[in-house]
């Protein structure tokens, strides 16, 4: 079953003071559920330790798991973890079609096959002839698609996405929101949105809101106005 | 930690060989000479005073680093700025463009150094030779250019990886120490390291002279890397990684391609360091091994200033082209993409 769960997370600083935790929850196929709260309270790390980013920072326990397989021991490469950033992070010496090439799996073989099934990505996102396109020379908004284009060609089993919508102004965020959201549905990824902004969250989906207590965060678990799908389970859990 | 760069010039101007040689070869010779005429001396006796007078050289640095610290405190409690603490003082107004006629005299040499290599006759007291010949460069000796070329690609390529796989894999904090040959007067060093040479049986052998450059050549290549390296978003890597490749093909495919600039900078400049070694060259070397610069040194002392000339110019071209050469390749493989640039 393609579920991400994260199982008892606890964050600590290097000091010894507890930063979170401990954190538990699942995020069904298909569903993106939204991490919310301040800032400094500890976003971006769990992602990171999500993703197996080097953090010295803090230490982390707990344990990670998607398709049945204990991930938080792997090595980033072998996570099958998409990460999306606030900025496009597209390779600038490659051109388009290369920063897509280098995210298809080996699988696809052969010039041909891989130059035509990264055309069809392309095409289907209104980019049909940019494979040979200088990154740079792209729009905002172009540069945001291929960068979700390549974060889902590589077949991510869980998608990771740490404020990806802040740099864009309002009507490309929602053009671009609605570009992800479809796909994510449509691939069935697990998705982790890291935000600041109530917009983002998609439509009857799952939140997790993080708040201060007292030096510790703790997660209060907060559902939009509609009722979460059958599927998806949460659980809250207090400072320990 | 600001006043490290000051270390290394002061270390350099205490140890400096070649240069004292050159531009007063029949005066009093200063300490590092004396040290290396010692050392090059075959009596045993002459080789202890001159190690002796190496350990000399390091506690003199020692005394002036810290009357050098004990004058910058005296300075800060007279003035007002820079100190940063408020105090009744005289403001001290700086004058960075006081660093300018410095590089001048620079210049001058190498426009004197040109006109040498292409004179005919020129005797004093005329301020232009008296006839102007190529015969000098038709017959000059283009061997020791050569060897320093060798020599200088052979330890750059050797540097560019212990660099970027230090920088990569290794500790972000504890990495002072690297720098050590660069604050440290070099005559000590490269005496010792020709008694090691000499105990390994490697003394003379090209393996000897260009380790003995590395120890130059990549804490300069550190240097120049370090900034442009920890300053790399490191979310790029992370990008590259959670596509599926591993560390160290992401370096390969991703990271090491997009600091082409600073890569191919600090290549040249740690070429650069390798041409320019006179001492790790000689001694590493047993004498063996004529670069363009022992070539001048030993050419200094005689009276044929336009072969001299040749040799210096011969000498300033090998740097030169390497620098060239990186800009070239640094436009070239950013031809197409203005992200690179």
């Amino acid at each position: 079953m393609r579920t991400l769960s994260i199982k008892n997370l606890k964050l600590t600083k290097l000091d010894g003071t507890p930063l979170l935790g401990p954190l538990s929850f699942d995020i069904a196929p298909g569903e993106v559920m939204t991490l919310m709260g301040v800032s400094g309270v500890g976003k971006s790390t769990v992602l990171n330790w999500l993703i197996g980013a080097p953090q010295p920072m803090f230490t982390a326990a707990g344990e990670a798991w998607l398709c049945d397989t204990r991930i938080d021991l792997l090595p980033t490469e072998q996570k099958r973890i998409g990460i999306l950033f606030q900025d496009d992070l597209l390779f600038p010496h490659f051109s388009v079609g290369d920063n897509l090439a280098y995210a298809l799996p080996s699988e696809t073989r052969g010039r041909k096959a891989r130059q035509s099934a990264i055309e069809k990505v392309l095409t289907s996102a209104g980019l049909s002839s940019f494979y040979d396109r200088d990154p740079a020379t792209l729009s905002g908004g172009q540069r945001a698609r291929v960068s979700l284009l390549r974060a889902l060609i590589a077949e991510p089993q869980a998608l990771l996405m740490d404020e990806p919508f802040s740099k864009l102004d309002s009507t490309l965020r929602q053009q671009f929101r609605s570009f992800v959201y479809e796909r994510i549905t449509e691939l069935k990824i697990p998705t982790l949105l890291v935000t600041h902004d109530a917009e983002d969250i998609p439509e009857g989906g799952n939140v997790l809101e993080l708040h201060q207590v007292g030096g510790v965060v703790e997660s209060v678990g907060n559902t939009a106005s509609n009722l979460p799908s059958a599927s998806s389970t949460w659980k809250q859990s207090n400072a320990g | 930690m600001r006043g490290w760069p000051l270390v290394a010039v002061l270390a350099y101007s205490l140890s400096v060989v070649d240069m004292a040689v050159i531009l007063g070869p029949s005066t009093p010779p200063t300490l590092a000479v004396l040290s290396w005429q010692w050392l090059t001396d075959p009596n045993d006796m002459a080789q202890a005073k001159g190690s002796a007078a190496a350990l000399c050289l390091m506690l003199l640095l020692g005394l002036l680093i810290l009357s050098g610290r004990g004058v910058w405190w005296a300075i800060k409690k007279s003035y007002r700025y820079p100190s940063g603490i408020r105090k009744q003082g005289k403001p001290f107004k700086s004058r960075a463009l006081l660093g300018i006629p410095v590089f001048i005299p620079g210049w001058l040499s190498l426009a004197i150094l040109l006109l040498w290599s292409v004179a005919g006759g020129w005797f004093f007291p005329r301020l232009f030779p008296a006839a102007l010949s190529l015969k000098s460069f038709n017959n000059a000796d283009f061997e020791p250019m050569f060897t320093a070329l060798w020599l200088g690609v052979a330890t750059a390529m050797i540097a560019l990886p212990l660099t970027l796989a230090w920088l990569e894999w290794g500790s972000r904090k504890h990495h002072g120490w690297l720098y050590a040959p660069l604050i440290l007067p070099s005559l000590p060093i490269a005496a010792a390291q020709y008694h090691v040479l000499l105990t390994l049986n490697l003394d003379s052998t090209a393996v000897g002279v260009i380790w003995s450059h590395l120890t130059w050549t990549f804490p300069y290549m550190l240097l120049v890397l370090v900034g442009p390296y920890y300053s790399f978003d490191a979310r790029y890597l992370c990008t590259a990684q959670a596509l599926g490749h591993g560390r160290f093909q992401a370096c390969l495919s991703v990271k090491w391609p997009m600091l082409i600039r600073p890569i191919l900078a600090a290549t040249a400049v740690g070429f650069a360091v390798s041409v320019a070694q006179y001492l790790p060259t000689l001694f590493s070397g047993g004498g063996r091994f004529a670069t363009v610069t022992t070539e001048a040194v030993a050419l200094s002392a005689g009276g044929n200033r336009r072969v001299l000339a040749v040799q210096s110019l011969l000498q300033t071209a090998l740097p030169l082209c390497a620098f060239m050469l990186a800009i070239v390749l640094t436009a070239w493989y950013a031809r197409n993409r203005q992200g690179l640039k």
